[in-house]
């Protein structure tokens, strides 16, 4: 098997992290989809999820039976429709506010206020700390995002911690995207501290660090990032599930439904590095953190949702390759300058760190081995890149 | 009393296949964790002890001298770091060092050529050499790994690891197969047999998941302790590490 | 004027001093030829090897003579590490007994291990140093962190004792900083660490 190589069935590429592949370079996303499509007893599912929604009313000891991290996107959007709808519970809905709000996502996020009639609680950090968050994270991991990966997961379960809610119920499970071992795939239930730590997007990043790294941040700045302590978690019986292993997921036959009960709203035209327009809605900055993915690991959102469209049997894999080859892998030039003045770091700043974190065996270099990049400061993908599409 | 104020080491170990950063279990498994360039940045930042790169290359079955990963990682660390994997001949050693290595670590080619070991001390120096030994457990009884093949070794690990120490190595690095990568601690034994006829410092490695792993190897006299996953998938940052062993009175930077 | 070069003879590892230099903002010259040194004030000669490689290069480079002339005309050389013991008489670790550069009146002998009590050799790690009693050079300010990283099996015996500014422990006391007029020589590698940067800076202000 070569450096870079894709799986034969969907696309995905060998140098995604956690995810595996067999010896016939098939992935273990198409393996779970084979699995999800057939092995799951999805009445049994729903039944379980019935059971687990009269546990929670009978045991709650809070007015709201448990909590929702939503962003107002596809999949919360969703969620609040099975907790509320099928799961005839009340929750409680929490944001964690985007780097950079669009329109379309807030008009998304109130829209959960109004057609569910749920309170919603947002998060609006402190944009001081927020800011020097996403530069370390930049500097570091070639990461602005990871602040906003830290804190859309520990931030509700800290709340749930706070307001003795115990379920914290979030969206889609990894194995749809082949996150892990094949054990962790079929067993993953709960979201612990260690599963944060491994597939939140830390990278090996943590919160002590931060401290160290710049000195003028305090421990108590960072208090709303933080995962809550084990006895906590122990003591008041918090339980962060995935309502993706109560109900088939998928995120066509999601969208269809969200937009026609709920009038959800995508995007017209497709976000920088997708074909589509249905993902990372709220956040103008996000296309950014999905271009970081592409310059280190030779992917992002338009192999992410082109492949999953093949697992669905939806898309061909001809589709697929024109797809990702057409969309992918130029910088994001929508809310470009913003981004600068959000981190306060011009272009040729930028192009140093993107240049640090990329990874050399997918671009082309000159003899000396520097990144070649052309006059609009594009990266030039290695032919190996184009011919893993076989 | 204490004889000397050379501190006890803390060293990541990162493991690198097509420049980027793995994870094991027992030896297998392999699992991209991610970027390597970031994976260094967190260790620069965080000023570590010193860092090994071993290049495993398990995809292809044989190893490479990956040169480029070398020169892109010397590039950013300012401080001391080895690299093992694919060395064969002396050459190798000479441009590794060159590139801004300050160790190399040997594994397969000092069980397959039995003179490398002795030739490399000579022209380097032993301060520039860490002979590594992996090995299983089998029925209680240690064996030399082969981690190329997957296999058990036939070889007398005893006699092994005495002709690696009257060979004048460096520094030994021992990784327990059986207990790499599953957070549950290190296995000891081979350093609780060895330590006192072994004369140069020893490194363990393998299985290492919280702070007291490694007080309980700092305990039993290993001089340095070698992690991988307790980095990329608990909450331990090095410092809180540092500071816990630091509360328990072991010697740290 | 200040100009600064770094010896390179072909057995060291010559990447990670200019990499420190150019952190502390010195500019450098590499130089691989005997004649090239005259020209510098400051001379840098690091080292990472055995003694018989790194002084059978040095021979046959001829920087053995062009060195010993510059230390004689009050250049100043700064010696790192095996570069610290090549400026001596002879080494113990010398298997074919070569001599040394003869900058610096003393030999070389060996660390004595003693795994009773933990003294392991090589000497690998991070070991603190503190001052002699002839210490006269401030090298180091009181609140700088004291740790050096080191990586040897060898140390040196000069025969004016008060050249040494600094030591080492590790079983015994071994020289850590000497200094003989214009000629400073590092046991440990100043370029691995913050407060060695400080240390290198201080030497390229000599």
């Amino acid at each position: 098997m070569d450096p870079f190589f894709r799986c034969i069935k969907c696309y995905f590429p060998s140098t995604k992290p956690s995810l595996y592949f067999d010896k016939n370079q098939v992935c273990n996303a198409c393996k779970y989809q084979l699995y999800y499509d057939k092995d799951i007893n999805w009445d049994e599912k729903l039944q379980n999820f019935r059971d687990l929604c009269k546990e929670i009313k009978n045991n709650k000891k809070s007015d709201y039976d448990c909590i929702i991290p939503v962003s107002g996107g596809k999949d919360s959007t969703y969620q609040t429709h099975l907790i509320t709808k099928i799961g005839d519970l009340k929750p409680l809905l929490v944001s964690f506010e985007p780097s950079y709000p669009t329109e379309v996502g807030r008009y998304n996020l109130n829209n959960l206020t109004k057609s569910f009639n749920c309170d919603l609680i947002q998060l609006k950090k402190s944009k001081e700390i927020y800011k020097k968050l996403c530069r370390i994270g930049f500097d570091v991991v070639g990461d602005h995002e990871w602040p906003n990966h830290v804190g859309i997961f520990c931030w509700p379960i800290q709340m749930a911690a706070k307001l003795n809610i115990k379920t914290v119920f979030y969206g889609e499970t990894p194995g749809l995207i082949g996150l892990g071992r094949w054990d962790e795939l079929e067993n993953q239930k709960i979201i612990d501290r260690s599963w944060v730590e491994e597939h939140s997007g830390m990278n090996g990043l943590r919160l002590n660090d931060i401290l160290e790294f710049d000195k003028t941040i305090k421990k108590k700045d960072l208090s709303s990032y933080v995962y809550p302590d084990e006895n906590i978690m122990k003591d008041k019986n918090i339980n962060p599930l995935f309502t993706g292993n109560y109900f088939k997921w998928d995120h066509q036959t999601i969208i269809s439904f969200i937009e026609k009960e709920y009038s959800w709203k995508k995007l017209d035209k497709p976000i920088d590095g997708d074909y589509a327009g249905f993902e990372d809605l709220d956040c103008g900055f996000m296309a950014m953190h999905q271009y970081f993915k592409f310059i280190k690991y030779g992917y992002s959102r338009a192999t992410d949702h082109a492949s999953y469209e093949i697992r669905h049997g939806r898309m061909t894999k001809e589709q697929a390759k024109e797809k990702i080859i057409k969309h992918e892998g130029r910088i994001p030039r929508t809310h470009f300058r913003e981004f600068l003045d959000f981190l306060k770091i011009d272009e040729e700043y930028f192009i140093k760190i993107r240049n640090k974190y990329t990874n050399p065996i997918l671009f082309k270099k000159d003899n000396d081995q520097e990144l070649l990049m052309d006059k609009n400061n594009e990266l030039i993908l290695e032919d190996d890149w184009l011919k893993s599409f076989n | 009393m204490d004889l000397t104020n050379l501190k006890k080491r803390i060293i990541p170990i990162i493991l690198i296949n097509n420049h980027q950063v793995v994870t094991s279990r027992n030896f297998s498994d392999y699992r991209v964790f991610g970027n390597l360039e970031q994976t260094i940045e967190i260790f620069n930042r965080r000023d570590v002890d010193e860092i090994i790169m071993l290049n495993i290359s398990s995809s292809k079955k044989k190893e490479i001298l990956d040169l480029n990963t070398l020169k892109a990682m010397s590039r950013n660390t300012l401080m001391p770091f080895s690299y093992g994997g694919g060395i064969k001949t002396l050459r190798d050693i000479e441009k590794c060092l060159n590139l801004g290595c300050d160790k190399v670590s040997l594994n397969n080619i000092i069980r397959s050529d039995n003179k490398f070991l002795y030739e490399a001390v000579k022209e380097f120096g032993s301060q520039a050499i860490i002979a590594s030994l992996d090995y299983v457990i089998d029925n209680d009884k240690p064996f030399l790994y082969d981690h190329l093949t997957s296999k058990k070794l036939d070889i007398d690990f005893d006699d092994f690891i005495k002709s690696v120490n009257d060979k004048n190595c460096g520094e030994i690095l021992i990784t327990c197969v059986n207990s790499d990568g599953y957070l549950n601690g290190y296995n000891l034994s081979i350093l609780k047999k060895y330590r006192k006829i072994i004369n140069c410092p020893i490194l363990v490695n393998g299985g290492c998941g919280v702070p007291l792993n490694m007080l309980s190897a700092f305990e039993e006299g290993a001089d340095a302790c070698g992690a991988g996953s307790i980095f990329y998938y608990t909450k331990y940052a090095y410092k809180d590490i540092k500071d816990f062993l630091k509360k328990k009175k072991i010697k740290i930077r | 004027m200040k100009k600064i070069c770094v010896i390179d003879y072909g057995i060291n590892n010559i990447s990670s001093i200019c990499k420190a230099l150019k952190k502390i903002n010195e500019d450098y010259v590499v130089v691989s030829e005997k004649d090239q040194i005259k020209n510098f004030s400051n001379i840098i000669l690091p080292g990472v090897g055995s003694f018989d490689s790194g002084m059978n290069v040095m021979k046959k480079k001829g920087f053995d003579i062009s060195l010993k002339k510059a230390a004689s005309k009050g250049q100043f050389i700064l010696g790192i590490c095996l570069g610290m013991q090549l400026l001596f008489n002879k080494s113990e670790e010398s298997i074919e007994n070569i001599n040394g550069l003869n900058i610096i009146k003393g030999i070389v002998s060996k660390i004595k291990s003693d795994n009773f009590n933990n003294i392991h050799v090589p000497h690998i790690g991070w070991n603190s140093i503190f001052e002699s009693n002839t210490n006269d050079i401030n090298l180091l300010k009181k609140e700088e962190k004291k740790d050096f990283y080191f990586v040897n099996s060898y140390y040196v015996i000069p025969e004016n004792k008060d050249i040494i500014k600094y030591y080492f422990k590790h079983g015994k006391n071994y020289p850590a900083i000497i200094k003989d007029k214009n000629v400073i020589a590092t046991q440990f590698h100043p370029e691995k660490s913050t407060n060695g940067l400080a240390i290198l800076k201080k030497f390229c202000r000599f």
